[in-house]
């Protein structure tokens, strides 16, 4: 599993270097582990949050780890239930969109899966921990 | 001997009255009573008993089928939001207040489920008991917290021993139902879950050998009988608790023999077939406890919230002492009505209960002492109709009328108590205002001075689509005719962001800079000559599209309109999320087509959302009676149109309230507090509009007759000054617009649409999608 994994990461960097995603700044790569658990990857809040609420953090957080704990029980739609309440604390956070389209993949919505992670990246910025997570979480789509 | 014999009969005879016919009493009475054990009678006998077996067995049969599964028809509960708590939550201290009283919460101290307490003179500190909930996601448990405002944001959230509390739920305020048509309304409560004292209480007032008889008390019966006799009319019931929902749940309200006959077959059976509990529970179920309008209020667990506005756990003894007293007449003793005839028999219910060593004579005295305490008599949840319309048109078109009326559904929706307390004070204080004006002027016409003014408000969350409130006409709590859904009236220039997004959408072609021509057109179609004029009856010539959008020129919106099709701009509203066929006539460019208020919300919604569309939504997700899951309305997205261009309308429509027709809104939440929106008006000023939205909340505001007639108002003097209002109040958060990489920003003179430098008098900077901006060198006009 972890050489799979590892073979799966290389592809990834390899790919995103290749410019089929929004470049990063190669200065500072952002070295992203996918889960090998079969949980979510709940990327950290912003440093430097937009306007999303940044006091809201800690509420979303909870909301986000327990969809984690939702997907870990084989309980995807009330995992998506929660992340939909963390994107009602917070809309404009990216996470509530990029994790709400991981569980979405789970449940087999490809063009919701789509459409979220346009939407978690239009909302980003410049968070690059983020980015990255979703770059590689999009190119693990491709490869699937 | 025979002498004798003969002599005693004949003495026997002269002791016997003769009869009419000649016959005496005694040998009727023989030949009856030959009769009645001749084979004739027997087999009258038999069959009499058969019918009687067999009609045992129907009302046995009667009892088991709708004594067991399924014995009321619920209706279905809708619910507001619930309301999450969690520190940065743009609330302040009275509206948390606001909403635990509308949940029936307890103030004073913060020791039980359901009850708060606020620091001294109306501080911004509490303690609160949450009451637990189940929800599509999971139980929420009570819990008690603590927490700390400060101004219009919660800014502390703790445990009780001060360690962080990241969120918190509270339970959802109920907004309604969907009632069969005999409209009883009952909330379905156990046995268990009922407080042992009012189970107590109510045998003890109403039947308090319940658990020695077999379902009829002939003692019962007879001292009942005897105190009537004495009193001349009927003051004492005999039924049991067992009759008296045999009598509910099974009979009608008939008093005859034949009624009372069946009712004590019924109640035999039904304490055979059944556990005394059983019978208990359904009784505290069924009985009849009030009349809310056309709505019978049936059960403990509904005349609990009926009166007092929180479930059956929290009551104190007076209240359960109160609720026993009206078992006996709902309507004479009804404690709003006749509130010293409920005093006094709810008084008699605790002498009784104090008589049967239930309650101590002290506390009985205390509870004595206690007013009525009944909670509002119109419950503010269930008064929001124009919400209501929209939950029952999205509920059906998953479930059919008798899921809803009979299942006991629990709706869960995203109805906020708290805008829509503002949307609807927005509504009616800007209307008062008007009509004062109006008055004051006295030179509206006249076909409508005897009928109201007319508006409605829908307001949703610009990312998500949810449908927050809705206000459907100057008497929001009244249900009739929704304006907000189904009024289809033109919309004026609120189109006109939809035209100029759909020109910015060729960024090849067309930027904010770019100088269109507002001079006069006319355009030929089918035969006929349209020639529309601006507002202000000038031509302009040419003027920056971001200019032209924010002083809604008619003229050059037209000729914008003209350039890029009048198909694509019909394709660019579908894209929006419009889903209905519209008329493609050149005069849509201004408006001249009919949406609803919830239409124009709809189309606005992807704007706000930077293109991302989301289907307005007023349901989240369906429980059924037994709190298990059945539907959730998952949240979509779809990306209609770019985001890039739908920054640049962004920024246009936040330049309406800059120079454009949304000032006087500016002026009054001033310049820090950001929002974007278009005012419309349609042909003499018969609708007045203003769609418009902040960081927070999306709102489209309508105005008009519902006649058609025209109004003295455009879209700035008319529905713009309730917006306002509105977003003053309710809105917490300005609008931030956030560019893409591939936006830049450039400094262009509004007069030439070309680059400046800015330091230049008429410079304004602009964003642009990336290479699209004017060329060349920077220089002034001016």
């Amino acid at each position: 599993m972890f050489i799979h994994q590892t073979i799966i990461i290389s592809l990834l960097v390899l790919l995103s270097s290749c410019g089929m995603m929004p470049p990063l700044d190669d200065s500072e790569e952002i070295k992203v582990e996918l889960p090998d658990d079969g949980s979510l990857h709940l990327p950290p809040r912003a440093t430097e949050p937009n306007n999303a609420g940044a006091n809201s953090s800690s509420a979303v957080d909870q909301l986000l780890n327990q969809a984690n704990q939702a997907i870990a029980d084989n309980y995807p739609a009330k995992a998506a239930a929660l992340v939909e309440r963390a994107i009602r604390v917070a809309p404009k956070d990216p996470r509530g969109y990029f994790t709400l389209a991981q569980i979405r993949h789970r449940q087999g919505q490809g063009h919701q899966v789509a459409q979220l992670i346009h939407k978690a990246r239009s909302l980003a910025g410049s968070d690059k921990v983020l980015l990255a997570s979703i770059n590689h979480f999009q190119n693990a789509l491709s490869l699937d | 001997m025979a002498k004798s014999s003969n002599a005693s009969q004949a003495k026997a005879k002269k002791g016997q009255k003769k009869t009419a016919t000649g016959r005496s009493p005694g040998k009727i009475f023989k030949a009856l009573l030959r009769w009645l054990i001749s084979p004739l009678a027997l087999k009258i006998y038999l069959i009499l008993i058969t019918l009687f077996i067999a009609y045992v067995i129907y009302l046995d049969a009667t009892i088991r089928s709708s004594f067991e599964g399924k014995k009321w028809q619920l209706p279905a509960r809708v619910y507001a939001r619930p309301l999450e708590l969690y520190e940065g939550l743009r609330i302040n201290a009275d509206e948390l207040e606001q909403e635990l009283r509308d949940l029936g919460y307890r103030s004073g101290t913060a020791t039980r489920a359901g009850s708060y307490y606020r620091g001294s003179s109306r501080g911004n500190d509490f303690t609160l008991h949450s009451r637990g909930h189940v929800f599509w996601d999971g139980v929420e448990q009570a819990q008690t917290a603590k927490l700390a405002f400060n101004g219009n944001e919660l800014s502390q959230l703790s445990q009780l021993n001060g360690k962080p509390l990241a969120l918190l739920r509270l339970e959802p305020m109920e907004i309604g139902a969907i009632y069969p048509n005999h409209r009883e309304d009952r909330i379905l409560v156990k046995i268990e879950e009922v407080p042992p004292l009012l189970v107590a209480a109510l045998l003890a007032v109403e039947d308090h050998r319940f658990y020695e008889h077999h379902g009829v008390s002939p003692s019962s019966i007879a001292r009942a009988a005897l105190q009537n006799i004495k009193s001349g009319s009927v003051v004492q019931g005999g039924s049991t608790i067992t009759q008296q929902l045999v009598k509910n749940y099974y009979l009608t309200r008939e008093r005859s023999f034949s009624r009372k006959f069946t009712e004590a077959i019924m109640a035999l059976l039904l304490e055979r077939r059944y556990d005394k509990e059983s019978i208990l529970q359904a009784y505290l179920n069924e009985v009849y406890l009030g009349q809310a309008g056309a709505r019978a209020i049936h059960g403990f667990g509904l005349a609990s919230q009926h009166y007092f506005n929180r479930p059956l756990h929290e009551l104190s003894i007076d209240r359960l002492a109160l609720l026993i007293a009206i078992v006996r007449g709902p309507t004479y003793y009804d404690p709003w009505r006749h509130p010293e005839r409920a005093l006094a028999r709810r008084n008699m219910v605790m002498d009784a209960l104090v008589a049967r060593e239930l309650l101590t004579s002290q506390d009985a005295e205390w509870a004595k002492t206690q007013p009525l305490n009944l909670g509002k008599k119109t419950r503010s949840h269930y008064v929001f109709p124009a919400y209501i319309d929209l939950v029952k048109r999205q509920l059906r078109d998953i479930y059919q009328e008798t899921d809803l009326t009979s299942n006991g559904l629990k709706i869960y929706t995203n109805f906020d108590p708290r805008i829509q307390r503002h949307a609807e004070k927005a509504v009616v204080d800007g209307l008062k205002k008007l009509d004062a004006a109006r008055k004051a002027k006295s030179a509206d016409e006249k076909a409508t001075e005897d009928k109201p003014l007319q508006a409605a408000i829908v307001v949703t969350q610009p990312e998500t689509g949810d449908v927050l409130a809705i206000v459907g006409g100057s008497e929001p709590r009244y249900s009739g005719f929704n304006r907000a859904l189904n009024a289809k009236r033109s919309i004026g220039s609120v189109i006109k962001p939809v035209v100029y997004l759909s020109a910015l959408l060729q960024p090849e072609q067309f930027n904010l800079a770019t100088l269109v021509d507002d001079s006069a057109i006319t355009i030929e179609t089918n035969g006929k000559s349209w020639s529309p004029r601006n507002y202000d009856r000038q031509d302009h010539g040419e003027v920056p599209l971001i200019i032209a959008m924010a002083k809604s020129y008619n003229q050059a919106t037209t000729r914008v309109g003209q350039q890029i099709g009048i198909s694509r701009v019909i394709d660019v509203m579908q894209q929006l999320g419009f889903k209905r066929d519209v008329n493609a006539v050149p005069s849509l460019f201004i408006g001249a087509t009919q949406l609803s208020p919830i239409e124009v919300a709809g189309l606005y919604q992807a704007i706000a959302a930077n293109g991302y569309r989301a289907p307005l939504k007023a349901i989240r997700s369906v429980l059924d009676n037994d709190n298990l899951p059945l539907d959730h309305f998952q949240y979509e997205i779809e990306q209609g149109v770019d985001s890039d261009a739908v920054h640049l309308i962004q920024h246009a429509l936040i330049n309406v309230g800059r120079v454009g027709s949304a000032r006087s809104a500016r002026q009054v939440l001033g310049n820090d507090f950001l929002f974007a929106g278009k005012t419309g008006t349609s042909s003499e000023q018969r609708d007045s509009w203003f769609a418009g939205f902040t960081g927070d909340l999306l709102a489209v505001v309508w105005l008009g007759y519902d006649n058609n007639a025209p109004t003295a108002y455009t879209g700035s003097v008319g529905a713009l000054p309730i917006w306002t209002q509105f977003i003053q109040s309710a809105s917490r958060l300005p609008l931030s617009p956030f560019p893409s990489a591939n936006i830049e920003y450039q400094w262009i003179d509004l007069q030439t649409g070309q680059r400046s430098s800015a330091a230049c008098q008429t410079a304004t900077e602009l964003p642009f999608i990336k290479n699209t901006a004017p060329t060349g060198r920077p220089s002034c006009a001016y």
